[in-house]
């Protein structure tokens, strides 16, 4: 850990000022709100996952208890359209109107005093379909003869992509290595699960809606369209939120059925998402195909990668990253932190009858990672050298920073070689291999995998705008006001759901203002009361947030000194603020004392004071807004069991770079938790479905988590780049431990299974897979003994 | 919570327990810590006709040697069995089993 600066400011491990609340229990969720005279609304939800609609029966005794499609006039479909050539929208209707296309679809809402009463209504009512044919896997999809998710497209592709820069100057590599690399689909699984209540405020004429949101200002531009209010008319709220890791980053069709129908009824409505609907109807992640050739020299000298690459969509494009975003990062970034000269890929975002994806802490970079990180094991193993020289050879070097790729990403900083040589040195190499040659005395099989990735992160307007997704971030901005008794109130417009900004943004006033932090009071998650903002997302907070938060405080800053001087009778260019005192040749006055005076006696002002007074709102955007590059170089040492198909991580290593730290233990956290989730991805998690896309994975015994017995406590070690875009250096780092753990460890398993001849080629890796795969492979190594 | 409609029976003592699960037929359930039928209550994945909560059998509770039998009675629980509220003779070793169950 890198050692603090000041005791409560930039770089400092201050403890975290929300868990005050949050470990004692008096969190404040949308499951903790009670409104008088509040109903609950239970939703009647698909069981098929494309059927035609032929008749919604409604119990004619709960006829005004019960909400179909035909309810919601002038209330509009839910469409997140992408600007990039040849995308196909999709409208994803609020309640279903002809047609179902996934399990869980929401056909009808049902309302009564409590839920258990509303699912008794939701229980009778009957739906006629007309089932058709499910399209449940991507690549089938793209075949002509597959039955349509959106008949009027005449295919099932969202959106195909492709980029060739060169890559015919690799076809003479002497080394070409082909592999199919699949990631599963998965559920993100926050501890809270979706929930929203909604009331409409007779008094301020305006439709209040409480909802367990990432992006409560997106979700207020979305439900205003939907509901074709004017947005002054809607406030979101979200109060704290149990965990969002992207899942919570999407307009829901609840969000706008609650809104319509607290309006209708004049009362407050609740829907609590429960597990089995968090994990079959509301979105999914990560399920990415690959095909892909690395070229490569004999000394190990990359050449180019060739890549067709498809990722299941799902059925709707989701508002407002689109169906699109996951298979555009991917096109852009395939390349990872190394220095490729020739690269082509293709990708397909296909729709298929199976709940929408959204983008997963890492968004496609997981994916991406896995898929060149396995393939370039491929290539070490084919030539003969150690894998983590292989990558040695061919990352991005110190000296070549700033750098751009050939997709014309500009990794702003760092030194990518030396986080790979440390993790192989802390993990120690060379003594794995001797233990490899030993061979473990209880006959399991020990190997050890690296990846290595770089994070573009608060990548912005000039990213985003190419993409012309529904939202498009520009400037951040943050409000920061002084109270008569010299406390400071921070208000921004992301939410803070796990990354403690509560605790890291007035961490970053103090540093500027040096009010205590105890003092300061960071505001978020309420549209009224925040300034505009696309929310939290792309591990941007910390880079966007803390600089608007710098800019507004410095300003702030600058009206103290001007006050101060005047109380000090000093030159403005004699005073200077540090500490939360103003300094002048004579003495001091404390930024409480400049408060007293703006607020209690404005006699006292100078008559050149600034009118605005003591609060400020300031926008800000990096100097450049290409991303912030972070970077890690992760290490893993498994046994493998090929009789039980255990795999049991012995030691994992993480170097990671994210710049000036605002709060490193809050890092170390975000790291941790990350790590959890990417060993989740390597072993344990799928969204499994049948043919009939009937998903599988409905309750937590079927879509497996890690569990703390699971999860080993991997080994951390910092290096500090500074950005040099940003404010104090800082770099977005908040997904990167979520998208090396897969990569790293299934190169480990293959490193311990190589001399049987077993490949792991995707996520997760189960124990039966480990099984089967070690029991096919062994006539093979019968017929290479000689038997 | 939001399980569908059903009946619930507190039993005194084992005795009144089996009369009842005898009476009610295969629509009741027995009901001790919830930790695996609540979730599938909620779920309506079980929707039983009553509920026959037996934790406050306190015949339930006891736990010990007999012979060379380990008896553990169905309502003691692993927190019980971790913290040594079911007996020293039960040992260090289902002490440390039950601390490793979630």
């Amino acid at each position: 850990m890198s050692q603090p600066r000041m005791s409560q400011g930039v770089g400092a491990s201050v403890l975290r000022k929300e868990d005050d609340r949050l470990l004692r229990g008096r969190g404040q969720f949308v499951g903790d709100i009670r409104l008088a005279d509040m109903h609950d609304v239970a939703f009647v939800r698909s069981p098929l996952a494309h059927a035609r609609i032929r008749a919604i029966h409604i119990p004619p005794a709960h006829r005004d208890r019960v909400f179909i499609a035909e309810d919601l006039k002038r209330v509009q479909p839910i469409r997140a359209v992408s600007g990039l050539k040849g995308f196909k929208p999709s409208d994803q209707p609020i309640l279903a109107t002809g047609k179902v296309r996934h399990v869980g679809e929401l056909l009808a809402m049902c309302v009564a005093p409590t839920r258990a009463e509303a699912e008794d209504i939701a229980a009778q009512v009957q739906v006629d379909f007309e089932e058709l044919p499910a399209v449940h896997d991507m690549l089938a999809a793209r075949r002509p003869d597959s039955a349509l998710v959106h008949e009027e497209w005449g295919d099932n592709v969202f959106l195909e992509a492709f980029v060739d820069i060169g890559i015919e100057n690799a076809f003479d590599a002497p080394v070409r290595i082909t592999r199919e690399i699949a990631t599963a689909r998965q559920c993100m699984a926050p501890i809270e699960g979706r929930g929203i209540v909604a009331h409409f405020d007779h008094r301020l004429d305006q439709l209040t809606l409480h909802s367990s949101t990432q992006m409560p200002h997106i979700v207020r531009n979305g439900l205003s369209e939907c509901l074709a209010m004017d947005q002054g008319r809607v406030r979101i709220v979200a109060p704290d939120v149990g965990g969002g890791f992207g899942y919570k980053g999407i307009l829901l069709p609840e969000e706008v059925c609650l809104g319509w129908l607290a309006m209708r009824c004049g009362r407050p409505l609740r829907w609590l998402e429960d597990r089995r609907e968090h994990l079959s109807a509301s979105a999914n992640c990560r399920e990415h195909h690959y095909r892909i050739t690395a070229y490569a020299d004999r000394d190990g000298r990359l050449r180019g990668i060739d890549c067709e690459a498809t990722v299941d969509s799902g059925a709707y494009s989701s508002y407002p990253f689109s169906a699109c975003l996951e298979a555009a990062q991917l096109v852009s970034i395939l390349l990872g932190p190394y220095d490729f000269p020739a690269y082509r890929c293709r990708t397909y975002s296909v729709a298929t009858n199976k709940c929408p994806v959204l983008p997963y802490r890492g968004v496609a970079r997981t994916g991406v990672c896995f898929a060149l990180e396995l393939v370039l094991d491929a290539v070490a193993r084919e030539i003969g050298v150690e894998p983590a020289e292989l990558r040695n050879r061919n990352l991005v070097r110190p000296e070549q920073m700033p750098f751009d790729n050939i997709t014309a990403k500009h990794f702003d900083s760092g030194d990518y070689p030396e986080a790979l040589r440390r993790a192989r040195a802390n993990i120690d190499l060379a003594a794995i291999r001797q233990r490899q040659a030993r061979g473990e005395p209880d006959g399991r099989r020990i190997g050890v995998g690296f990846s290595i990735y770089c994070e573009q992160a608060a990548h912005g307007t000039s990213v985003y705008a190419g993409w012309g997704v529904p939202m498009v971030p520009g400037h951040e901005q943050a409000q920061a006001r002084l109270t008569l008794d010299g406390g400071l109130e921070i208000r921004v417009g992301v939410h803070s759901h796990g990354q403690g900004l509560e605790t890291t943004l007035a961490q970053v006033a103090h540093e500027i203002l040096g009010v205590d932090v105890g003092r300061i009071r960071v505001i978020h998650g309420d549209t009224a009361i925040t300034p505009y903002s696309t929310g939290t997302w792309g591990s941007r907070c910390m880079v966007m947030v803390g600089g608007a938060v710098g800019t507004a405080c410095r300003a702030l800053a600058e009206r103290c000194r001007v006050i101060g001087a005047h109380l000090l009778q000093a030159a403005l260019s004699e005073v200077e603020l540090a500490s939360g005192r103003v300094f002048g040749p004579n003495g001091s006055v404390s930024v409480s004392d400049v408060a007293r005076v703006w607020y209690r006696r404005p006699q006292d002002l100078p008559l050149s004071v600034d009118p605005g007074g003591l609060e400020v709102t300031a926008g800000y955007k990096p100097e450049r807004d290409s991303g912030s590059f972070s970077y890690a170089a992760h290490a893993a040492l498994v046994a493998v069991d090929t009789d039980l198909g255990e795999v049991d991580i012995l030691d994992y290593v993480i170097v990671e770079d994210g710049g000036v730290l605002v709060n490193p233990m809050i890092v170390d956290g975000q790291i941790y938790g990350g790590f959890a989730q990417g060993l989740g991805t390597a072993l344990f998690e799928e969204m499994r479905f049948d043919p009939a896309g009937q998903p599988l994975s409905t309750t937590l015994a079927d879509y497996l988590l890690p569990g703390a017995a699971e999860t080993p406590a991997p080994r951390l070690e910092h290096m500090e780049t500074p950005a040099p875009y940003t404010m104090f250096g800082v770099k977005g780092i908040g997904e990167g431990g979520a998208i090396a753990p897969p990569a790293a460890i299934v190169n480990a398993i293959n490193d311990a299974l190589a001399g049987i001849g077993v490949e792991m080629s995707h996520s997760p890796v189960t124990p039966i897979d480990i099984v089967r795969a070690a029991l096919d492979a062994r006539p093979l190594r019968k017929a290479q003994a000689g038997e | 919570m939001k399980p569908a409609d059903f009946r619930y029976r507190r039993p005194a003592s084992v005795a009144e327990a089996l009369r009842i699960l005898d009476s009610e037929g295969p629509g009741a359930k027995l009901i001790a810590g919830g930790q695996s039928l609540g979730p599938m209550l909620n779920l309506r994945v079980v929707q039983p006709t009553t509920l026959i909560d037996i934790s406050a059998l306190a015949e339930l509770r006891r736990a010990g040697v007999d012979g060379d039998e380990l008896v553990l009675g169905a309502c003691v629980t692993h927190a019980d069995i971790e913290d040594g509220r079911a007996g020293a003779e039960l040992g260090a070793l289902l002490a440390r089993i039950a601390g490793g169950i979630a």
